[in-house]
């Protein structure tokens, strides 16, 4: 509300807007390479492009200029200035007044400008950035509200950023929902020949491999023949239709059944659940984030979970649960590393919830089995689920498929008997018409930032994210941790987590990991590899930097935080990560932020300041109290992980 | 000195590279968490048997050569007597940790359950309390304190009206040491039984002089207990063969006689009685010699840190952080003696020390002295007619030095009605007096281990009466009241010239944020654990709320009673422990609530800020503060001056809310262009919830049920005809548990004020 009125105040100072444009969160920003040009909303000033990449999926790769537009918000007329760094060149203009103009910032540099006198409300802001003739392209402008005062720049927060949307900026918004849209529902594995390099384009379906030992087939039936009905959200498109579809359903069931686990499993011993546990996890962990629990009621996005005892089979939803990806690496499931009785009382309290169910016994009849086998193979089913055999399905090539032609078939506005029938929104079958008649290009550039921010959409990351309490907001998540440190934590590999006493845990999403990690520090301005830190540790600085975290003549830090396998002193509330985990997490320049003010970066942390505004200290005797120093040799000694000696603790 | 044999377990780690090398050791050396050069130490003390036997207000005496004796003083019992090492450093003042206090580190030999160590008029050791804390029942004995002379305690009680004088001791004989309790005592005009030990388990009775308690069939354990000049009409006896008692009886003239205790195995039982006969002298002295006669010299700074307009300077009256002692100094509470150059102050460690030399050009040459020690957590302290009484877990102790020779040597108990249980968090915050004379104090809740919820046992403690309650002593010490309930843990508190009672608090279970409380006899402060009331009385909302930002634990409460300390007199001062900050506290009455908020003196402490005093002699702030559990404080011990320095003064003053918008007060004519700009103000506002759950999240005002905070618009802003006061025309004005308003304005004479200030809104009328 607050920026509403800020805004609102900016309308009313600068005449000619229309009223009733209700200013947007983000930036405006357009790519150009050559000639080609390209619109989108970006959350801020930052990037990193890999010399030669597309800088996004709608312009070629190669030297490029990236323009952002938009308003700075405030909500108290006061003295910025703007911190630019990065490589490349740089014009920055404030309320039309250009404050940098560089014609290169070369190798990572920095630029700062004067102070500059901003007013209430908003501010036009514009940034042409070019990238560099040589080298990787990178860029992140910083401001401070305090130009006086020797700390550091830092990011301008999210909500203050806005833009007017214009058509072109509507149009490619369109587009972009089309191009995801096409990807999410995996439409490149039946009209091939275009696209290459994305994630997505890997991205199957679930194993057919022993489908029919986890599976009921009585559900295996309901859902081919309507999957929709089952999860009104569901990607897999109706395939089966007319009179046969009831019978060809049950058949491709009744074959999928055969495919069991060979040799089979051996017998499973099923130990007393703990109900009680397995419910206290289902609340812990919000499983509700992505799904309705059984007995609540439908909410639109979410998969319920009111079917579990009629898809799985005894105890194969426990397996499922410890291993969501083991027949899906693309499955959006996260793997929780649940251990073997935690996944069992999970899934008991979910069958216990949930609507029971009893597998009716049913003689297969050789013959359904293999017309079953037949209509696998030939109603399209394994271009997206592994199976051996040939396919005989056909679908027209993406190449032939002009953008008049993206009215019929699985788009045409009413189904027809022939097609898949996808379910397709008005508003889905409108970007997927807007995405057509583009020059499809897109599905050759990878951009991993644009993936990245895309998935976490995708994997609904924010449902717990910036929304629980004692989740940390994404916001900024590149800008804080190191990529390689992000990947072990999405990929599940960490051996440590970083605050093992949460009762939340953060799942892993291996096989997107990597890019997942590379991209969100892309989409910050940082290298998908952290650059070596040069240099050893300041042995000196080392010794100083422990006496500062340790109790007697420092800042006590061990109340909180522990330190390798000694636990912190005093905890109340908010325990602190230990400090052998800092610096395999941390980017040196968030670390500097953090440290001087928690609260600017987090408001909702318990971490408190223990330096002034004017970046002193008031350990006055150490480094001439200067809290920039301090904080480097509380850093030198952090870099040195699991050598580190152990700070005073009494 | 003692001998204490791996009585202590020294951590002397040096700092490397940081200190010169010339130093003496002392300096370079780390304090030590335990004390063994003074002859107790005061702590919920743990024996090992009877098992889950706590002396909640123990007092832990050094009474030989690795030899140890603990007194409670809630129940006049001694809890435990042991050989070899002293004590463990559990406990949050020692080695820092939530939860468990010190335990014996020996090996016990004598200890006795909670009972009454007086038996009542008809001989029982019951414990006739309400609930297990608190004294025993004044008719039936009281505590009164103790005397140290040099290496001897010497305890002080009285049974009926009976003054006693207890003497703790040992004699060590052929590798086999006993326990003495000498005792001095009036005439007695009824008789008295004192509890001696028990042994669970065992049999036994009383033979030539002797109570034996044995354990174990056969006989592996053997307990015995001799009197030695024993007056006539005295017994030995055992009760429920477990207990030894002694009886003496009515008519008994006034004296002094001995109670021997020895424990071992069976095959030593007979070197008992050469320790019998061994001659333990006790003179009950009750002076002695300044243990602590050399001085600790500081040196000030000056200036250490100044507000933005120049007007307020901070000074340093640097700590004796280092000492001979390698004691810890963390200061918990401050006053000023009437010579103007002196103050005292009590450390969470028990220690009091005073400092000389205020009156000293730029402080130099400060001199610290130790003046007392073994005080039991004492985070206030107040000097009433030149006399110091402090504050602590067990009790308010007044000192004397009867020698007059710079240290205490009278330890009175000026009052030891609170209640106290096993619980870590069970501080007791600050000393202050009314116009009347009267005390007050201020007891936490115990707040469990991880910050949630209250007692439950173990080393979180019990609720007992006092938990979360502030607390009035009167003048005399003769009575302890409860004022006000509902505290979780309020590091401070403040009493007005006119007597007015203000609190902090700290954020956690049923405190959303840190509040500034307004104090009504009667009043209940929102910890619902701790109302001690029932049904649960109404919440007395505080005068205000403060975000985490501007304090996360209060610390205590000063008026400005001094002329000569800028434009504030009259005006009431906030610390913040959590963010060592001093603010100058907005108030208004609306409707018989008080409202208000605060505004910040940018100013750099050494330490917390938790202790604000005015030195009546200078007429300058001090603020005294420690740095002991969460905070961003620097040192662990700060005394600092907030000097005037005369300069003009840019700040707001005053602050009210009606239906006309907000009205800020400036301390200086406003630039009427500048000032009267509704874009050089921006105002936020937002909720918070009281639960059980810690602290709270933020809500917006306009929809309670969403997360989050909001703007809100100032539509105007008008200046006085005088210049001095802006009001801020604000749409959708109400009440909210929130509100912070920005500025960046001109005063008249083009200086530029920006700041903030963070207030609520109860009622706008």
């Amino acid at each position: 509300m607050h920026q509403l009125i800020a805004i609102g105040l900016a309308l009313l100072t600068l005449p000619g807007w229309a009223q009733d444009i209700e200013p947007q969160p983000g930036l405006a920003l357009t790519w150009q390479v050559g000639d080609a040009r390209a619109v989108t909303v970006t959350p801020n000033f930052w990037l990193y492009v890999p010399e030669g990449k597309p800088p996004s999926p709608h312009v070629p790769g190669g030297r490029f200029t990236a323009t952002y537009e938009g308003f700075v918000n405030i909500d108290l007329r006061g003295d910025y200035s703007f911190h630019a760094s990065g490589k490349g060149g740089v014009k920055l203009e404030v309320n039309n007044a250009v404050l940098l103009d560089l014609k290169g910032i070369g190798g990572v540099a920095e630029a700062k400008t004067q102070s500059v006198r901003l007013n209430k409300g908003a501010n036009p802001i514009k940034v042409t950035y070019t990238s560099p003739v040589k080298g990787d392209a990178q860029f992140r402008l910083f401001w401070s509200e305090r130009p006086d005062n020797p700390v550091p720049h830092e990011p301008i927060r999210g909500g203050q950023l806005k833009h007017l949307p214009t058509a072109p900026l509507t149009q490619a918004g369109l587009v972009e929902r089309g191009r995801e849209v096409f990807l999410e529902h995996r439409c490149i594995r039946c009209h091939t020949s275009e696209g290459t390099g994305l994630p997505e384009f890997a991205m199957s379906g679930p194993d057919f491999n022993a489908i029919g030992s986890r599976t009921h087939r009585s559900w295996l039936a309901k859902w081919i023949l309507d999957p929709k009905a089952q999860r009104p959200g569901a990607r897999m498109p109706q395939l089966l239709h007319g009179d046969t579809a009831k019978d060809d359903a049950a058949d491709i069931a009744a074959y999928l059944s055969t495919l069991r686990n060979d040799p089979p499993k051996p017998a499973a011993e099923y130990p007393e659940p703990d109900l009680e546990a397995g419910g206290e996890l289902v609340r812990e962990l919000n499983c509700a984030g992505c799904h309705t629990l059984p007995g609540d009621l439908a909410e639109e996005g979410k998969l319920s979970l009111a079917h579990v005892n009629e898809k799985f089979k005894m105890g194969e939803l426990a397996d499922f649960l410890r291993a969501p990806n083991a027949h899906y690496d693309w499955t959006r499931m996260p793997k929780f590393k649940y251990s073997d009785g935690e996944a069992w009382n999970i899934a008991s309290w979910l069958r216990n919830t949930a609507k029971p169910h009893l597998e009716p016994k049913v003689e297969l009849a050789v013959a359904a089995v293999e017309r079953g086998k037949k209509l696998v193979i030939t109603a399209g089913c394994i271009n997206c689920h592994s199976h051996p055999g040939e396919n005989e399905y056909k679908a027209p090539d993406l190449k032939v498929l002009a953008a008049d032609q993206w009215t019929g078939g699985c788009l045409a506005d009413k189904a027809d008997d022939t097609s898949p029938h996808f379910g397709f929104s008005a508003t889905d079958r409108a970007a997927l018409r807007a995405f057509a008649t583009t020059d499809r290009q897109s599905l050759h550039r990878y951009d991993p930032k644009e993936f990245a921010l895309r998935q976490m959409r995708v994997l609904n990351c924010n449902e717990c994210h910036g929304e629980l309490e004692g989740f940390s907001d994404l916001t900024h998540v590149g800008l804080k941790l190191k990529p390689e440190w992000m990947t072990g934590l999405l990929d599940g590999s960490l051996k440590q987590r970083a605050r093992p006493w949460l009762n939340h845990r953060m799942p892993a999403f291996p096989v997107r990991a990597k890019e997942l990690a590379a991209g969100l520090a892309m989409a910050h301005g940082h290298a998908p590899v952290t650059p070596v830190e040069k240099g050893p540790v300041n042995a000196q600085l080392v010794e100083t930097g422990r006496a500062l975290l340790g109790v007697d003549g420092g800042f006590s830090c061990v109340a909180c935080h522990g330190v390798k396998n000694r636990d912190p002193l005093q905890v109340f509330e908010a325990q602190g990560v230990n400090f052998s985990r800092v610096d395999e997490r941390l980017h040196p320049e968030y670390f500097l932020r953090w440290m001087l003010d928690p609260l600017r970066v987090d408001p909702q942390t318990r971490m408190p300041d223990y330096f002034d505004d004017d970046a002193r200290s008031v350990l006055v005797d150490v480094l001439e109290g200067d809290a920039k120093k301090q904080i480097e040799a509380i850093r030198q000694y952090l870099r040195q992980g699991q050598d580190m000696k152990i700070p005073v603790m009494q | 000195m003692m001998m204490i044999r791996n009585a202590v377990l020294l951590a002397l780690i040096s700092i490397t590279g940081v200190l010169a090398q010339e130093k003496p050791e002392w300096q370079v050396k780390l304090p030590r968490t335990l004390q063994a050069d003074f002859p107790y130490t005061k702590a919920a003390v743990r024996q090992n048997f009877p098992k889950d036997t706590v002396a909640n207000k123990g007092v832990a005496i050094i009474v030989g050569r690795e030899a140890f004796m603990c007194f409670d003083t809630d129940l006049l019992r001694w809890s435990a007597g042991w050989t070899g090492n002293y004590l463990t450093e559990d406990g949050v003042s020692f080695r820092g940790n939530h939860g468990a206090s010190p335990r014996i580190a020996g090996n016990q030999k004598f200890g006795s359950a909670a009972l009454a160590g007086w038996a009542d008029a008809q001989g029982s050791f019951a414990d006739p309390r309400k609930e297990p804390f608190g004294p025993l029942p004044r008719a039936q004995a009281k505590w009164r304190g103790c005397y140290v002379a040099d290496d001897t305690v010497v305890l002080s009680y009285t049974v009926g009206e009976v003054q006693f004088l207890e003497q703790p001791g040992s004699v060590e004989l052929d590798g086999q040491t006993a326990f003495v309790r000498s005792l001095q005592h009036g005439a007695l005009n009824a008789a008295v039984a004192t509890l001696v030990c028990e042994v669970e388990n065992a049999q036994g009775g009383v033979e030539d002089g002797v109570a034996i308690l044995v354990e174990g069939d056969p006989v592996t354990q053997v307990t015995q207990v001799a009197l030695v000049n024993a007056p006539k009409g005295a017994a030995l006896e055992v009760h429920e063969n477990k207990r030894i008692v002694v009886k003496l009886a009515k008519g008994t003239a006034a004296g002094t006689f001995q109670i021997r205790i020895w424990s071992g195995p069976k095959a030593d039982h007979g070197k008992f009685a050469a320790l019998v006969k061994a001659p333990v002298k006790a003179e009950f002295r009750k002076m002695g010699k300044n243990r602590w006669p050399e001085p600790v010299v500081t040196q000030g700074v000056m200036n250490s840190s100044k507000t933005p307009d120049g007007a307020y300077a901070t000074d340093v009256i640097t700590a004796p952080e280092r000492n001979p002692w390698n004691r810890r100094v963390r200061f918990g509470g401050l006053d000023f003696f009437s010579d103007g150059n002196r103050a005292a102050l009590s450390t969470w460690d028990g220690d009091v020390w005073i400092v000389e030399g205020l009156k000293n050009e730029n402080f130099k040459d400060l001199k610290w002295t130790r003046f007392a020690s073994g005080g039991f957590e004492t985070l206030g302290l107040k000097i009433v007619d030149d006399v110091i009484y402090t504050s602590g877990r067990d009790e308010m102790t007044r000192y004397h030095d009867l020698n007059n020779d710079g240290a205490a040597d009278h330890y009175e108990s000026f009052n030891n009605d609170i209640t106290s249980s096993q619980g870590f968090h069970e501080f007791v915050f600050d000393l202050h007096t009314d116009k009347a004379g009267n005390f007050y104090t201020i007891k936490a809740g115990p707040v469990r281990g991880g910050g949630r919820g209250f007692g439950g046992g173990g080393g979180n403690g019990h609720v007992s009466a006092h938990a979360g309650a502030l607390l009035k002593i009167d003048k005399h010490g003769e009575k302890l009241t409860v004022v006000a309930t509902g505290f979780r843990a309020p590091n401070g508190m403040g009493v007005g010239p006119d007597g007015q009672l203000t609190s902090g608090d700290n954020e956690g279970t049923w405190v959303p944020r840190c509040p500034i409380n307004w104090v009504k006899p009667g009043g209940f402060y929102g910890v619902e654990d701790l109302a001690h009331k029932k049904p649960l009385p109404a919440h007395h909302k505080p005068l205000c709320w403060l975000d985490k930002g501007w304090d996360n634990s209060g610390g205590g409460q000063e008026w400005v009673t001094s002329k000569r300390w800028g434009p504030f007199h009259g005006e009431l001062l906030h610390t913040s422990y959590g963010r060592s900050s001093l603010y100058l506290v907005l108030k208004e009455e609306v409707a018989g609530q008080m409202q208000g908020g605060v505004v910040k003196f940018p100013l750099r402490f050494t330490s917390s800020a938790m202790r604000p005093r005015f030195n009546p002699h200078d007429g300058h702030l001090y603020v005294a503060g420690l740095k002991g559990w969460q905070s961003n404080a620097g040192r662990a011990a700060g005394l600092d001056r907030v000097r005037y320095t005369g300069e003009k003064v840019y700040t707001v003053s005053g602050m009210k809310v009606d239906k006309a918008g907000v009205h800020l007060t400036f301390t200086q004519k406003l630039d009427s262009k500048v000032a009267a700009d509704p874009e050089n103000y921006a105002i936020s506002r937002w909720n918070y919830k009281r639960s059980s759950a810690y602290g709270s999240p933020t809500f917006k005002v306009s929809n309670p049920e969403e997360r989050g905070n909001e703007g809100v618009n100032v539509t105007s802003a008008k200046l006085s005809a005088d210049g001095f006061t802006v009001t801020l025309a604000v749409e959708d004005l109400r009440p909210c548990d929130q509100q912070l308003i920005k500025f960046n304005i001109d005063a008249a004479d083009g200086t530029n004020i920006r700041n903030e200030v963070m207030h609520t809104i109860h009622v706008v009328k």
